[in-house]
Protein backbone atom coordinates (compact mmCIF):
# COMPACT_ATOMS: atom_id res chain seq x y z
CA UNK A 1 0.00 0.00 0.00
CA UNK A 2 2.80 2.45 0.72
CA UNK A 3 4.05 2.36 -2.71
CA UNK A 4 0.73 3.47 -3.86
CA UNK A 5 0.00 5.71 -1.21
CA UNK A 6 3.32 7.27 -2.55
CA UNK A 7 2.57 7.42 -6.12
CA UNK A 8 -0.84 9.23 -5.60
CA UNK A 9 1.04 11.68 -3.35
CA UNK A 10 3.12 12.30 -6.21
CA UNK A 11 0.49 12.49 -8.73
CA UNK A 12 -1.58 14.95 -6.66
CA UNK A 13 1.63 17.09 -6.50
CA UNK A 14 2.59 17.04 -9.95
CA UNK A 15 -1.17 17.70 -10.78
CA UNK A 16 -1.48 21.03 -8.62
CA UNK A 17 1.56 22.62 -10.04
CA UNK A 18 0.46 21.98 -13.26
CA UNK A 19 -3.33 23.54 -13.03
CA UNK A 20 -1.68 26.21 -10.83
CA UNK A 21 0.91 27.19 -14.00
CA UNK A 22 -1.58 26.79 -16.58
CA UNK A 23 -3.86 29.21 -14.25
CA UNK A 24 -1.51 32.25 -15.61
CA UNK A 25 -2.48 31.51 -19.23
CA UNK A 26 -5.79 31.04 -18.62
CA UNK A 27 -6.20 34.68 -17.00
CA UNK A 28 -3.71 36.72 -19.38
CA UNK A 29 -6.29 37.20 -21.92
CA UNK A 30 -8.40 38.85 -19.31
CA UNK A 31 -6.38 40.49 -16.78
CA UNK A 32 -2.58 40.35 -18.72
CA UNK A 33 0.35 38.65 -17.45
CA UNK A 34 1.17 41.39 -15.10
CA UNK A 35 2.92 40.48 -11.45
CA UNK A 36 -0.63 40.61 -9.59
CA UNK A 37 -2.33 38.09 -11.79
CA UNK A 38 0.58 35.67 -10.70
CA UNK A 39 -0.09 36.88 -7.19
CA UNK A 40 -3.94 36.38 -7.23
CA UNK A 41 -3.47 32.83 -8.22
CA UNK A 42 -0.56 32.01 -5.82
CA UNK A 43 -2.87 33.55 -3.16
CA UNK A 44 -5.56 31.53 -4.06
CA UNK A 45 -3.76 28.15 -4.68
CA UNK A 46 -1.84 28.75 -1.09
CA UNK A 47 -4.88 29.62 1.28
CA UNK A 48 -6.95 26.72 -1.09
CA UNK A 49 -3.97 23.97 -0.06
CA UNK A 50 -3.73 25.47 3.73
CA UNK A 51 -7.95 24.84 3.81
CA UNK A 52 -7.12 21.65 2.11
CA UNK A 53 -4.74 20.56 4.94
CA UNK A 54 -7.12 21.59 7.82
CA UNK A 55 -9.84 19.25 6.00
CA UNK A 56 -8.18 16.37 4.82
CA UNK A 57 -6.06 16.03 8.52
CA UNK A 58 -9.51 16.10 9.94
CA UNK A 59 -10.91 13.31 7.40
CA UNK A 60 -7.75 11.30 8.65
CA UNK A 61 -9.16 10.98 11.70
CA UNK A 62 -12.55 8.53 11.30
CA UNK A 63 -11.44 5.65 9.88
CA UNK A 64 -9.41 6.20 7.25
CA UNK A 65 -8.61 3.66 4.21
CA UNK A 66 -8.10 3.61 0.48
CA UNK A 67 -11.47 3.73 -0.32
CA UNK A 68 -11.81 7.04 1.03
CA UNK A 69 -8.93 7.87 -0.48
CA UNK A 70 -9.76 7.31 -3.56
CA UNK A 71 -13.04 9.07 -3.26
CA UNK A 72 -10.97 12.53 -2.62
CA UNK A 73 -9.17 12.18 -6.10
CA UNK A 74 -12.45 11.64 -7.71
CA UNK A 75 -13.87 14.39 -6.41
CA UNK A 76 -10.63 16.28 -6.93
CA UNK A 77 -11.38 15.14 -11.04
CA UNK A 78 -14.97 16.18 -10.49
CA UNK A 79 -14.12 19.77 -9.30
CA UNK A 80 -11.71 20.48 -12.04
CA UNK A 81 -14.37 19.86 -14.42
CA UNK A 82 -16.05 23.23 -14.32
CA UNK A 83 -12.17 24.63 -14.84
CA UNK A 84 -11.89 22.83 -17.77
CA UNK A 85 -15.34 23.57 -19.21
CA UNK A 86 -16.22 27.09 -18.16
CA UNK A 87 -12.75 29.06 -17.44
CA UNK A 88 -13.13 31.00 -20.50
CA UNK A 89 -16.51 32.20 -19.73
CA UNK A 90 -16.46 32.69 -15.95
CA UNK A 91 -13.24 34.83 -16.30
CA UNK A 92 -15.25 36.88 -19.15
CA UNK A 93 -18.13 37.36 -16.86
CA UNK A 94 -15.40 38.10 -14.13
CA UNK A 95 -13.87 40.35 -16.47
CA UNK A 96 -17.22 42.43 -17.51
CA UNK A 97 -18.25 42.58 -13.92
CA UNK A 98 -14.77 43.93 -12.65
CA UNK A 99 -12.94 46.99 -13.73
CA UNK A 100 -9.39 46.69 -11.65
CA UNK A 101 -7.29 43.67 -12.76
CA UNK A 102 -5.97 43.09 -9.58
CA UNK A 103 -9.38 42.39 -8.15
CA UNK A 104 -10.72 40.70 -11.45
CA UNK A 105 -7.85 38.26 -11.39
CA UNK A 106 -8.38 37.42 -7.60
CA UNK A 107 -11.89 36.47 -7.87
CA UNK A 108 -11.62 34.72 -10.97
CA UNK A 109 -8.70 32.23 -9.24
CA UNK A 110 -11.23 32.39 -6.14
CA UNK A 111 -14.07 31.32 -8.47
CA UNK A 112 -11.90 28.97 -11.06
CA UNK A 113 -9.34 27.44 -8.60
CA UNK A 114 -10.32 27.71 -4.90
CA UNK A 115 -12.28 24.16 -4.65
CA UNK A 116 -10.92 22.17 -6.80
CA UNK A 117 -6.96 23.17 -5.13
CA UNK A 118 -8.94 22.41 -1.69
CA UNK A 119 -9.81 19.37 -2.27
CA UNK A 120 -6.69 18.56 -3.97
CA UNK A 121 -4.55 19.71 -0.63
CA UNK A 122 -6.77 17.28 0.96
CA UNK A 123 -4.74 14.45 0.00
CA UNK A 124 -0.97 15.42 1.35
CA UNK A 125 -2.20 15.28 5.14
CA UNK A 126 -4.59 11.93 4.52
CA UNK A 127 -1.79 10.18 2.72
CA UNK A 128 0.69 10.68 6.21
CA UNK A 129 -1.87 9.51 8.05
CA UNK A 130 -2.69 5.97 5.69
CA UNK A 131 1.29 5.75 6.28
CA UNK A 132 1.92 6.15 9.56
CA UNK A 133 2.55 2.90 11.25
CA UNK A 134 3.50 4.40 14.65
CA UNK A 135 4.04 7.90 16.93
CA UNK A 136 8.17 7.26 16.66
CA UNK A 137 8.68 7.35 13.15
CA UNK A 138 5.94 9.85 11.94
CA UNK A 139 8.12 12.27 11.27
CA UNK A 140 10.47 10.56 9.32
CA UNK A 141 7.44 9.00 7.09
CA UNK A 142 5.73 12.45 7.20
CA UNK A 143 8.70 13.86 6.00
CA UNK A 144 9.44 11.12 3.04
CA UNK A 145 5.55 11.84 2.08
CA UNK A 146 6.62 15.27 1.34
CA UNK A 147 9.41 14.43 -0.40
CA UNK A 148 8.12 12.50 -2.63
CA UNK A 149 4.87 15.06 -3.40
CA UNK A 150 6.93 18.34 -3.73
CA UNK A 151 9.36 15.92 -6.21
CA UNK A 152 5.74 15.59 -7.99
CA UNK A 153 5.36 19.17 -7.73
CA UNK A 154 8.51 19.91 -9.20
CA UNK A 155 8.63 17.56 -11.84
CA UNK A 156 5.07 18.94 -12.61
CA UNK A 157 6.09 22.50 -12.93
CA UNK A 158 8.95 21.85 -15.05
CA UNK A 159 7.21 19.75 -17.54
CA UNK A 160 3.89 22.08 -17.61
CA UNK A 161 6.42 24.84 -18.11
CA UNK A 162 8.66 23.81 -21.04
CA UNK A 163 7.45 20.87 -22.36
CA UNK A 164 3.19 20.33 -21.85
CA UNK A 165 2.43 23.91 -23.33
CA UNK A 166 4.53 23.56 -26.09
CA UNK A 167 3.30 19.94 -27.09
CA UNK A 168 -0.66 20.49 -26.20
CA UNK A 169 -3.77 22.72 -26.01
CA UNK A 170 -4.75 24.42 -22.24
CA UNK A 171 -8.01 22.32 -22.19
CA UNK A 172 -6.12 19.40 -23.23
CA UNK A 173 -3.69 19.15 -20.30
CA UNK A 174 -6.45 19.38 -18.21
CA UNK A 175 -7.92 17.39 -19.15
CA UNK A 176 -5.38 14.87 -18.66
CA UNK A 177 -5.16 15.91 -15.35
CA UNK A 178 -8.56 15.36 -14.42
CA UNK A 179 -8.47 11.68 -16.17
CA UNK A 180 -5.20 10.73 -14.55
CA UNK A 181 -7.14 12.12 -10.90
CA UNK A 182 -10.16 10.03 -11.98
CA UNK A 183 -7.90 7.02 -12.60
CA UNK A 184 -5.75 7.35 -9.83
CA UNK A 185 -9.02 7.61 -7.75
CA UNK A 186 -10.77 4.53 -9.00
CA UNK A 187 -7.84 2.19 -8.32
CA UNK A 188 -6.97 3.66 -4.84
CA UNK A 189 -10.85 2.98 -4.22
CA UNK A 190 -10.01 -0.60 -5.91
CA UNK A 191 -7.30 -1.67 -3.58
CA UNK A 192 -7.46 -3.46 -0.65
CA UNK A 193 -7.45 -1.40 2.72
CA UNK A 194 -5.08 -3.01 5.14
CA UNK A 195 -3.98 -0.88 8.37
CA UNK A 196 -0.43 -0.15 9.07
CA UNK A 197 1.34 -3.46 10.30
CA UNK A 198 2.03 -1.64 13.84
CA UNK A 199 -1.48 -0.55 14.28
CA UNK A 200 -2.68 -4.37 13.63
CA UNK A 201 -0.51 -5.52 16.23
CA UNK A 202 -2.10 -2.50 18.34
CA UNK A 203 -5.66 -3.95 17.73
CA UNK A 204 -4.59 -7.43 18.09
CA UNK A 205 -3.39 -6.72 21.44
CA UNK A 206 -6.38 -4.72 22.25
CA UNK B 1 51.88 46.24 -48.02
CA UNK B 2 52.86 48.09 -44.79
CA UNK B 3 50.53 50.77 -45.81
CA UNK B 4 47.84 48.50 -45.77
CA UNK B 5 48.73 46.65 -42.57
CA UNK B 6 48.27 50.23 -41.51
CA UNK B 7 45.10 50.90 -42.78
CA UNK B 8 43.74 47.93 -41.36
CA UNK B 9 44.83 48.75 -38.17
CA UNK B 10 43.23 52.24 -38.00
CA UNK B 11 40.07 51.42 -39.72
CA UNK B 12 40.13 48.13 -36.88
CA UNK B 13 40.96 50.71 -33.63
CA UNK B 14 37.96 53.71 -35.52
CA UNK B 15 35.56 50.51 -35.21
CA UNK B 16 36.83 49.54 -31.57
CA UNK B 17 35.84 53.42 -30.41
CA UNK B 18 32.58 53.09 -32.28
CA UNK B 19 31.55 49.58 -31.05
CA UNK B 20 29.89 50.22 -27.52
CA UNK B 21 31.62 48.22 -24.65
CA UNK B 22 30.73 47.73 -21.16
CA UNK B 23 33.74 49.79 -20.54
CA UNK B 24 32.35 52.77 -22.33
CA UNK B 25 28.53 52.63 -21.01
CA UNK B 26 27.84 54.22 -17.89
CA UNK B 27 24.61 53.45 -15.67
CA UNK B 28 23.33 56.88 -15.00
CA UNK B 29 19.80 55.33 -13.69
CA UNK B 30 18.66 52.34 -12.45
CA UNK B 31 15.05 51.39 -10.51
CA UNK B 32 13.80 48.49 -9.92
CA UNK B 33 10.19 47.92 -11.46
CA UNK B 34 7.27 45.51 -10.74
CA UNK B 35 8.50 43.60 -13.80
CA UNK B 36 12.17 44.41 -14.23
CA UNK B 37 15.18 46.22 -13.40
CA UNK B 38 15.17 49.55 -15.71
CA UNK B 39 18.80 50.68 -16.31
CA UNK B 40 19.54 54.03 -18.21
CA UNK B 41 22.57 53.79 -19.84
CA UNK B 42 24.51 56.47 -21.42
CA UNK B 43 27.19 55.10 -24.35
CA UNK B 44 28.87 56.44 -27.23
CA UNK B 45 26.88 59.44 -27.45
CA UNK B 46 23.76 57.80 -27.00
CA UNK B 47 21.12 57.36 -24.01
CA UNK B 48 19.65 53.95 -23.79
CA UNK B 49 16.68 52.25 -21.77
CA UNK B 50 17.37 48.76 -20.61
CA UNK B 51 16.31 45.77 -18.90
CA UNK B 52 19.13 44.03 -18.21
CA UNK B 53 22.43 45.07 -17.18
CA UNK B 54 24.70 43.84 -20.20
CA UNK B 55 26.36 46.27 -22.51
CA UNK B 56 24.36 44.12 -25.93
CA UNK B 57 22.93 47.07 -28.16
CA UNK B 58 20.07 44.27 -29.29
CA UNK B 59 18.65 44.80 -25.72
CA UNK B 60 18.45 48.24 -25.59
CA UNK B 61 14.86 48.60 -25.54
CA UNK B 62 15.16 52.49 -26.49
CA UNK B 63 17.71 54.35 -27.59
CA UNK B 64 18.58 58.49 -28.76
CA UNK B 65 21.62 60.29 -29.75
CA UNK B 66 22.29 63.26 -27.37
CA UNK B 67 23.46 65.54 -29.86
CA UNK B 68 20.70 64.67 -32.53
CA UNK B 69 17.59 63.27 -30.98
CA UNK B 70 16.08 63.34 -33.72
CA UNK B 71 17.69 61.14 -35.72
CA UNK B 72 16.31 57.52 -35.18
CA UNK B 73 19.11 55.19 -33.70
CA UNK B 74 17.60 51.88 -34.82
CA UNK B 75 16.63 49.93 -38.06
CA UNK B 76 13.08 49.23 -36.87
CA UNK B 77 12.10 52.70 -36.01
CA UNK B 78 12.68 53.57 -39.28
CA UNK B 79 10.54 50.66 -40.30
CA UNK B 80 8.26 51.78 -38.29
CA UNK B 81 8.46 55.07 -40.48
CA UNK B 82 7.13 52.73 -43.12
CA UNK B 83 3.43 53.35 -41.65
CA UNK B 84 3.32 56.73 -43.07
CA UNK B 85 3.12 55.06 -46.35
CA UNK B 86 -0.15 53.74 -45.32
CA UNK B 87 -1.63 56.61 -43.37
CA UNK B 88 -4.40 59.23 -44.68
CA UNK B 89 -4.01 62.34 -41.21
CA UNK B 90 -5.08 59.29 -39.08
CA UNK B 91 -7.05 61.16 -36.37
CA UNK B 92 -7.15 58.51 -33.50
CA UNK B 93 -3.68 56.21 -33.10
CA UNK B 94 -2.84 53.71 -30.48
CA UNK B 95 0.46 53.08 -29.07
CA UNK B 96 1.23 49.56 -27.75
CA UNK B 97 4.40 49.27 -25.67
CA UNK B 98 5.19 52.37 -25.30
CA UNK B 99 9.20 52.24 -24.26
CA UNK B 100 11.49 55.24 -24.63
CA UNK B 101 8.87 57.24 -26.26
CA UNK B 102 10.86 57.86 -29.15
CA UNK B 103 8.48 56.42 -32.07
CA UNK B 104 5.42 58.24 -30.36
CA UNK B 105 7.50 61.26 -29.94
CA UNK B 106 8.00 60.90 -33.72
CA UNK B 107 4.29 60.28 -34.55
CA UNK B 108 3.45 63.06 -33.05
CA UNK B 109 5.38 65.61 -35.08
CA UNK B 110 4.03 63.82 -38.15
CA UNK B 111 0.80 64.03 -36.91
CA UNK B 112 0.46 67.19 -35.03
CA UNK B 113 -3.25 66.10 -35.35
CA UNK B 114 -3.45 63.78 -34.02
CA UNK B 115 -5.00 61.85 -30.73
CA UNK B 116 -2.51 59.61 -29.25
CA UNK B 117 -3.05 57.33 -26.60
CA UNK B 118 0.01 55.18 -25.24
CA UNK B 119 -0.06 51.73 -23.23
CA UNK B 120 2.84 50.84 -20.95
CA UNK B 121 2.37 48.29 -18.49
CA UNK B 122 5.92 49.31 -16.80
CA UNK B 123 5.17 52.13 -14.80
CA UNK B 124 9.10 53.45 -14.12
CA UNK B 125 9.54 52.26 -18.02
CA UNK B 126 6.86 55.67 -18.79
CA UNK B 127 8.42 57.66 -15.88
CA UNK B 128 11.89 57.35 -17.70
CA UNK B 129 10.38 57.73 -20.90
CA UNK B 130 9.57 61.47 -19.47
CA UNK B 131 12.76 62.26 -18.05
CA UNK B 132 15.38 60.69 -20.38
CA UNK B 133 13.41 60.21 -24.34
CA UNK B 134 11.58 63.42 -23.93
CA UNK B 135 8.23 62.07 -23.89
CA UNK B 136 5.37 63.82 -22.66
CA UNK B 137 1.65 63.49 -22.66
CA UNK B 138 0.75 67.07 -21.68
CA UNK B 139 -2.47 68.37 -23.90
CA UNK B 140 -5.62 66.66 -23.97
CA UNK B 141 -4.57 64.65 -27.14
CA UNK B 142 -2.06 62.46 -25.64
CA UNK B 143 -2.69 59.63 -23.12
CA UNK B 144 -0.84 57.36 -21.03
CA UNK B 145 -2.20 54.25 -19.75
CA UNK B 146 0.30 52.17 -17.37
CA UNK B 147 -1.74 48.89 -17.63
CA UNK B 148 -1.25 45.73 -19.73
CA UNK B 149 -1.56 45.72 -23.43
CA UNK B 150 -3.97 42.91 -23.75
CA UNK B 151 -6.49 44.55 -20.77
CA UNK B 152 -6.59 47.71 -22.53
CA UNK B 153 -7.57 46.13 -25.53
CA UNK B 154 -10.35 44.08 -24.02
CA UNK B 155 -11.85 47.59 -22.58
CA UNK B 156 -10.89 49.84 -25.25
CA UNK B 157 -13.39 47.43 -27.16
CA UNK B 158 -16.53 47.65 -24.81
CA UNK B 159 -16.39 51.36 -24.34
CA UNK B 160 -16.30 51.34 -28.36
CA UNK B 161 -13.26 53.14 -28.79
CA UNK B 162 -11.53 53.50 -32.84
CA UNK B 163 -8.25 53.98 -34.07
CA UNK B 164 -6.88 54.90 -37.46
CA UNK B 165 -3.60 53.80 -36.75
CA UNK B 166 -2.59 50.77 -34.40
CA UNK B 167 1.23 50.21 -33.54
CA UNK B 168 1.68 46.69 -31.22
CA UNK B 169 5.05 47.12 -29.97
CA UNK B 170 4.73 45.67 -26.55
CA UNK B 171 7.74 43.73 -25.43
CA UNK B 172 9.52 42.23 -22.26
CA UNK B 173 12.86 41.61 -22.08
CA UNK B 174 12.30 38.43 -23.97
CA UNK B 175 9.98 38.87 -26.49
CA UNK B 176 6.22 40.02 -27.35
CA UNK B 177 4.24 38.49 -24.33
CA UNK B 178 2.64 35.52 -24.78
CA UNK B 179 -1.00 36.29 -24.42
CA UNK B 180 -0.17 39.14 -26.76
CA UNK B 181 0.42 37.61 -30.21
CA UNK B 182 -2.54 34.98 -30.18
CA UNK B 183 -5.12 34.86 -32.75
CA UNK B 184 -7.75 36.06 -30.03
CA UNK B 185 -5.74 39.39 -29.21
CA UNK B 186 -5.34 39.89 -32.85
CA UNK B 187 -9.03 39.78 -33.42
CA UNK B 188 -9.65 41.83 -30.33
CA UNK B 189 -7.24 44.64 -32.17
CA UNK B 190 -8.65 44.14 -35.36
CA UNK B 191 -12.40 45.45 -33.47
CA UNK B 192 -10.78 48.12 -32.63
CA UNK B 193 -9.93 49.36 -36.47
CA UNK B 194 -12.04 51.90 -37.85
CA UNK B 195 -12.67 50.37 -41.11
CA UNK B 196 -9.56 50.90 -43.45
CA UNK B 197 -7.64 51.26 -40.34
CA UNK B 198 -3.90 50.11 -39.99
CA UNK B 199 -2.22 47.80 -37.47
CA UNK B 200 1.46 47.67 -37.52
CA UNK B 201 3.65 45.49 -35.34
CA UNK B 202 6.93 45.67 -34.19
CA UNK B 203 8.10 41.69 -34.59
CA UNK B 204 11.73 39.40 -35.17
CA UNK B 205 12.20 37.61 -38.51
CA UNK B 206 15.12 35.38 -36.81
CA UNK B 207 13.47 32.13 -34.51
CA UNK B 208 11.09 29.58 -34.60
CA UNK B 209 8.49 31.73 -33.71
CA UNK B 210 8.51 33.63 -36.95
CA UNK B 211 6.72 30.92 -39.00
CA UNK B 212 3.87 30.72 -35.89
CA UNK B 213 3.54 34.07 -35.97
CA UNK B 214 3.33 35.03 -39.42
CA UNK B 215 0.72 32.19 -39.97
CA UNK B 216 -1.20 33.77 -36.86
CA UNK B 217 -1.43 37.07 -38.71
CA UNK B 218 -2.35 35.64 -41.75
CA UNK B 219 -5.25 33.96 -40.31
CA UNK B 220 -6.48 37.16 -39.08
CA UNK B 221 -6.17 39.71 -41.62
CA UNK B 222 -5.45 37.80 -44.57
CA UNK B 223 -2.86 39.38 -46.88
CA UNK B 224 -0.23 41.43 -44.80
CA UNK B 225 3.08 43.74 -45.83
CA UNK B 226 6.30 42.91 -44.60
CA UNK B 227 9.12 45.29 -44.12
CA UNK B 228 12.43 44.13 -43.60
CA UNK B 229 15.81 45.45 -44.46
CA UNK B 230 17.82 42.93 -46.65
CA UNK B 231 21.03 43.37 -44.71
CA UNK B 232 19.66 43.81 -41.52
CA UNK B 233 18.85 40.16 -39.27
CA UNK B 234 16.75 40.55 -36.71
CA UNK B 235 13.70 42.99 -37.44
CA UNK B 236 10.92 43.24 -39.19
CA UNK B 237 7.13 44.89 -38.82
CA UNK B 238 4.21 43.33 -40.06
CA UNK B 239 1.42 45.69 -41.91
CA UNK B 240 -2.63 44.88 -41.72
CA UNK B 241 -5.82 45.94 -42.14
CA UNK B 242 -8.90 44.98 -41.63
CA UNK B 243 -9.74 45.77 -45.15
CA UNK B 244 -7.55 45.52 -48.55
CA UNK B 245 -3.98 46.68 -48.27
CA UNK B 246 -3.21 49.76 -50.23
CA UNK B 247 -1.07 48.97 -53.52
CA UNK B 248 2.79 49.17 -54.06
CA UNK B 249 2.39 52.13 -56.06
CA UNK B 250 -0.09 53.78 -53.94
CA UNK B 251 3.04 53.22 -51.57
CA UNK B 252 5.54 54.58 -53.72
CA UNK B 253 4.01 57.77 -53.94
CA UNK B 254 3.78 58.00 -50.66
CA UNK B 255 7.22 57.46 -50.06
CA UNK B 256 8.35 60.04 -52.58
CA UNK B 257 6.06 62.78 -50.90
CA UNK B 258 7.50 62.49 -47.16
CA UNK B 259 11.10 61.72 -48.44
CA UNK B 260 11.70 65.44 -47.30
CA UNK B 261 10.24 65.36 -44.19
CA UNK B 262 11.90 61.88 -42.55
CA UNK B 263 14.95 62.86 -44.04
CA UNK B 264 15.68 64.88 -40.90
CA UNK B 265 15.11 61.47 -38.75
CA UNK B 266 17.57 59.49 -40.76
CA UNK B 267 15.16 57.44 -42.24
CA UNK B 268 15.41 56.91 -46.23
CA UNK B 269 12.08 56.56 -47.68
CA UNK B 270 12.94 55.07 -50.34
CA UNK B 271 14.92 52.01 -48.90
CA UNK B 272 12.04 51.28 -46.08
CA UNK B 273 9.89 51.26 -49.55
CA UNK B 274 12.48 48.94 -51.22
CA UNK B 275 12.49 46.74 -47.80
CA UNK B 276 8.32 46.27 -47.98
CA UNK B 277 7.17 43.10 -49.65
CA UNK B 278 3.83 40.68 -49.87
CA UNK B 279 6.00 37.39 -50.13
CA UNK B 280 4.64 34.71 -48.16
CA UNK B 281 7.77 33.66 -46.96
CA UNK B 282 7.16 31.60 -43.79
CA UNK B 283 6.06 27.86 -43.28
CA UNK B 284 1.87 27.88 -44.05
CA UNK B 285 1.95 24.79 -42.52
CA UNK B 286 2.72 26.23 -39.09
CA UNK B 287 0.36 26.50 -36.12
CA UNK B 288 -1.65 29.07 -35.33
CA UNK B 289 -0.91 31.03 -31.92
CA UNK B 290 -3.88 31.39 -29.77
CA UNK B 291 -4.97 31.37 -26.30
CA UNK B 292 -4.87 27.49 -25.79
CA UNK B 293 -1.49 27.44 -27.64
CA UNK B 294 0.77 30.06 -27.22
CA UNK B 295 4.32 28.92 -25.85
CA UNK B 296 5.93 31.62 -27.69
CA UNK B 297 8.76 32.09 -25.53
CA UNK B 298 9.68 28.21 -25.88
CA UNK B 299 9.08 28.56 -29.40
CA UNK B 300 11.61 31.54 -29.47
Amino acid sequence: MNTLVLLCAFIMGFSIMTVELLGGKILSPYFGGSVYVWGSIITVFMLALSIGYLVGGKLSLKEPNTRKYGVIFIVAALTNLPLVLWHAELSDWVFMQIEDPRYGSLVSSIILFLIPTTIMGMVAPYSVRLLVANAESSGQTAGFLYFVSTLGSALGTIMTSFYLVLWFEIDSILYGVTIVLAIVGIVAMLFPKPLPKAEKAELINE
Amino acid sequence: MNKYLWGLLSAAFFLLLLTPTSSSAKIVEEERSLYQNVYIVKEVGMTCMRFRKKSHNDLSQSCIFDKHPKELVFDYYKLAMGATFFLDNPEDMLIIGLGGGVLVNHYKEIYPQANITSVEIDGVVAEMAKKYFGYTDDGEQYDTHVRDGRVFVKRALRKDRRYDFILLDAFNSDYIPEHMMTQEYLEEVKALLKPGGIIMANTFSSSALFHHESATYHKVFGDLYQIHFEDEKTNRVIVVSNQSLPEKETLLQKANDYKPLLSQYGVDTLRVFDAISDEINWDTEAKILTDQYSPANLLK
